[in-house]
C-alpha cells in the first residue's frame, strides 16, 4: 500500500470513530426527547442474566414499562474479515433472561439493533443473509434483528446553500417497538437533532468499541497532556501514571459511571497501548508539537506511516524459497507416495 | 511629548494633565488606551518577560509604582541590531483588567506595546467587543451626555463571497444601519468614532473606540472619557467575562454538563464561507478536524499557549465553542474574538 492510501485510510478510520460518537450520542438524545419510542436506560451497563452470566450492550433502552428493552450494537468499522464473527457474537444479546432493575420484573423481549455506517451496511446485510442459511442462526433473521445506517446527507435550503444532515436508517429487519419502528420509516429515517451535531457530539469522545490508536493518541494530545505539560520547561521528565491519566479523563467515557473494573482496566489498556505508542515515535510531551499547515490527524497519521515504514526497513530479512522447477528441491508429496 | 508621562506621579496629575492637553486645540498625539484582560499583578510583569527567551532578547522593562494599582512602566523593544524603541505606558488596574494609556505613536503602541501583550498570553489577553456591545456602548454614552448631539462612524469590514470589503457609515442613524447591515451578512466593526457636542455647537468629546479594546482620545476632557468611555468598556468586558466563566465542562452529582457559548448569525453559513475556516485557525491553534465545512465544519482546537481546548462546529447560522476538560477565560475572549474575525460579529449566549 503506498504511504498516501496508509495516511487517508488513517484519516478516514479516525474521523469514523468520531461519527459513532455523534451516533451513540444521538441515539440518547433522541431516547431523551422522544420517551414515548423508549427510556434510555444506560450506556455500556452491565446486565447480569438470570443464569448469572453478564452481558454489556453499548446502550439499553426500555419501553413498556421495562416490560421490554431494546440493546443497540453500535460498530464504527466493519471488516469483512471479522464480520461473521462479529454478528455471531450477538447470539449473546438475545432471549436474554434477566431483571433490569431488582424493583423490575423479568424481560418479556428485548430487540437487538447493530448500527454501522451507511458504506458497511452491504458487507454486514450480506453476511446476515450467508448466515441465515443455517438453522442455528436464526437469531439474525429481520424479526429478531435490525441493522442501522448512519450518514451524513447534503439537504438542499435555497438554490445556492445546502445543510448538512446526520440521519439514522434501518437497512434490515425490524424491532417490536412499533413506536420506534414508525419513526425510523419516516422517510428519510431519524434526523440526528442539531444539538448533537453542535455540543452534545463533546459530551463524551468514546463508544464502547475500541477506538483506532490514532484516535486515542489525538484525545491524549489535544486534550489531556496540555494540562500536564503547560509551563513546564522542555525536556522537563513527566511522571505519565496511567491511574492519574485514566482519572482525568474518565468523564470522556460515555459509561464512565457504571463500568466494572474490567472494563475500566481494558479503557486503561487503549490509554496505555497509545502512550507506548508515542514513546515508540519518540514523542515528548513537554514539548507538544505545533503543525502549523497540518491538521493533529494528518500529523499522527504521518508519524505513524513513517514509523511503521522504518520498522519494515529494519525488519529481520528472511529469504523466500527459491523454486526450482525440476530440480533443488523434491516436492514434499513425494515422499507420502 | 512621550515624556510628559514621566512628570505623572498619581492619578491626580494624570487628570490634571491629560485634561489640560486634551481640551486645547493644539496638534499632539492622540491618547491611547488599551484595555486588556488579567489577574496579573503588574509587578510580575518583569519577571514574566525575564522568563520567556523570545520577550527576554527584545524587550527590557522598568517599572515604578506610582499609588495603589497606578503604574508608570517603560518599555524599549529591540527592533533591529542597532534600533531601540522606547516608550512610556501609565497602568491603572481595574479589577481583572489593566487600562494601559500612552502618548505614543500609533506604531509604538500597536507594534510594541502590542507585541508585548500578545507575547504574555495567556497572562495577558486582549478583549474583543462585537458590533453588538460597541452598540451598548454608545447607548450607554449617550445616556450619561443627555440632550448633547453625538456624531457616529462606523468603519464596518464584510465579506462578500471570498473578498474582505469595508464601508463607512455615518450620520444620525449610522446606528440603525449598523444593525440593518448586521441582521443582513456577517460584519465586524473594526473602529467606532463618536463626537459629543453641546448645544452651543463646542465639541465636548471626541473619541475612538475599537472591537480589540484599543481607545483614542482625539478631543476632551480625560476624567469624563476616563469615566464614560474607558470604564463602561472595563464594565462590558466583565459582563462578558462572567458569561464566558460559565462556559465550562462540569461534572456534576457524576453527570457531565456541558455549557457552550454559542455564536448566533443572521445567515446561514455557505461552502464558500467556511472554505479557509481550518487553515486560517491553524495559525493559532492545532486543529483537528473530523468535518471540513460542506457546510457542517467540526473540528477539536487545542490553545498552544494556554492548554485549554475546546470542540468548534459550524452549522447552519450557529456556531459553537464546547468546553473541553480544561478551558480558561482568555481562552475563550480570544477564540471568540478568533472566529469572529474569521466569520464575523454575531450574538453571543451561552447555553
Amino acid at each position: 500500500m503506498s504511504e498516501s492510501i496508509i495516511i487517508t485510510k488513517c484519516l478516514e478510520d479516525s474521523a469514523k470513530y468520531s461519527d459513532a460518537v455523534i451516533v451513540l450520542a444521538a441515539i440518547r438524545e433522541i431516547l431523551i426527547k422522544n420517551p414515548s419510542v423508549g427510556k434510555f436506560f444506560g450506556i455500556e451497563r452491565t446486565i447480569t442474566t438470570l443464569t448469572n452470566e453478564k452481558i454489556t450492550p453499548d446502550l439499553i433502552a426500555t419501553y413498556d414499562d421495562e416490560r421490554n428493552c431494546i440493546f443497540f450494537e453500535l460498530k464504527w468499522a466493519v471488516s469483512q474479515r471479522t464480520i461473521k464473527d462479529e454478528l455471531l457474537d450477538l447470539k449473546r444479546y438475545f432471549s436474554v433472561n434477566c431483571k433490569l432493575n431488582v424493583s423490575s420484573t423479568v424481560l418479556e423481549h428485548n430487540d437487538v439493533i447493530l448500527i454501522c455506517h451507511v458504506e458497511d451496511t452491504k458487507i454486514v446485510v450480506n453476511s446476515i443473509k450467508e448466515l441465515t442459511s443455517s438453522p442455528d442462526n436464526d437469531f439474525l433473521k429481520p424479526d429478531n434483528l435490525a441493522v442501522w445506517s448512519w450518514a451524513f446527507i447534503k439537504k438542499k435550503k435555497t438554490s445556492k446553500d445546502f445543510s448538512d444532515e446526520m440521519r439514522l436508517n434501518c437497512e434490515y429487519g425490524k424491532t417490536k417497538n412499533n413506536e420506534l419502528e414508525k419513526f425510523v420509516n419516516e422517510p428519510g429515517g431519524i434526523p440526528v437533532p442539531a444539538d448533537v451535531l453542535q455540543y452534545l457530539r463533546s459530551k463524551f469522545l468514546f463508544v464502547v468499541q475500541k477506538p483506532p490508536i490514532q484516535y486515542t493518541m489525538k484525545v491524549l494530545l489535544m486534550h489531556v497532556f496540555p494540562s500536564y505539560s503547560s509551563n513546564l520547561p522542555k525536556g522537563t521528565a513527566v511522571d505519565l501514571q496511567i491511574d492519574a491519566i485514566y482519572n482525568n479523563m474518565k468523564s470522556l467515557f460515555p459509561g464512565w459511571r457504571n463500568i466494572d473494573s474490567e472494563t475500566i482496566q481494558a479503557k486503561k489498556q487503549w490509554i496505555m497501548e497509545a502512550l507506548y505508542t508515542f514513546k515508540k515515535i519518540g514523542f515528548d510531551i513537554t514539548s507538544l508539537p505545533h503543525p502549523i499547515r497540518k491538521s493533529y490527524d494528518e500529523w499522527i497519521c504521518g508519524k505513524l506511516e513513517k514509523f511503521s515504514r522504518k520498522e519494515r526497513r529494519y525488519a529481520f530479512r528472511t529469504r523466500g524459497i527459491r523454486k526450482v522447477n525440476g530440480k533443488g528441491y523434491s516436492k514434499i508429496d513425494k515422499y507420502f507416495s | 511629548m512621550q515624556d510628559l508621562l514621566l512628570k505623572i506621579s498619581n492619578r491626580e496629575d494624570m487628570d490634571d494633565l491629560l485634561n489640560n492637553i486634551y481640551t486645547k486645540r493644539e496638534l499632539r498625539p492622540l491618547l491611547k488606551n488599551m484595555i486588556v484582560l488579567t489577574d496579573l499583578n503588574p509587578e510580575q510583569i518583569g519577571r514574566l518577560v525575564q522568563d520567556d527567551s523570545k520577550l527576554r532578547k527584545k524587550f527590557s522593562l522598568d517599572l515604578n509604582k506610582l499609588e495603589h494599582n497606578f503604574y508608570r512602566l517603560s518599555i524599549e523593544k529591540q527592533i533591529s541590531k542597532n534600533k531601540i524603541v522606547k516608550g512610556t505606558v501609565l497602568l491603572d488596574v481595574k479589577s481583572s483588567f489593566w487600562i494601559m494609556s500612552t502618548m505614543a505613536k500609533h506604531y509604538l503602541a500597536d507594534k510594541v506595546f502590542g507585541s508585548l501583550i500578545d507575547g504574555l498570553y495567556p497572562k495577558i489577553t486582549r478583549i474583543y467587543l462585537n458590533y453588538s456591545q460597541i452598540l451598548d456602548l454608545l447607548e450607554k454614552a449617550k445616556s450619561l451626555y443627555q440632550g448633547q448631539k453625538f456624531i457616529t462612524r462606523f468603519s464596518i469590514g464584510y465579506r462578500n463571497g471570498p473578498e474582505v470589503e469595508y464601508m463607512i457609515l455615518r450620520g444620525e442613524k449610522a446606528g440603525d444601519r449598523l444593525l440593518k447591515e448586521a441582521r443582513e451578512k456577517s460584519i465586524w466593526v473594526k473602529k467606532l468614532r463618536f463626537k459629543v457636542i453641546n448645544q452651543e455647537k463646542m465639541t465636548l468629546l471626541d473619541a475612538i473606540i475599537t472591537n480589540r479594546g484599543f481607545s483614542e482620545l482625539v478631543y476632551g476632557n480625560f476624567t469624563s472619557y476616563f469615566q464614560n468611555v474607558l470604564l463602561e468598556v472595563i464594565n462590558l468586558s466583565i459582563e462578558l467575562n462572567r458569561k464566558y466563566e460559565q462556559v465550562r465542562r462540569k461534572v456534576v452529582e457524576e453527570e457531565v454538563e456541558l455549557h457552550p457559548c454559542v455564536i448566533t448569525y443572521p445567515k446561514p453559513f455557505s461552502i464558500e464561507d467556511l472554505k479557509n475556516i481550518a487553515q486560517e485557525l491553524r495559525s493559532d491553534y492545532m486543529v483537528s478536524i473530523s468535518h471540513s465545512g460542506n457546510p457542517y465544519f467540526s473540528a477539536d482546537l487545542l490553545d498552544y499557549y494556554d492548554g485549554s481546548s475546546f470542540g468548534l462546529t459550524v452549522l447552519d447560522n450557529t456556531v459553537t465553542i464546547t468546553p473541553m476538560l480544561r478551558t480558561t477565560n482568555p481562552a475563550l475572549w480570544k477564540l471568540a474574538g478568533k472566529v469572529q474575525d474569521l466569520l464575523g460579529e454575531g450574538n453571543i449566549t451561552v447555553i
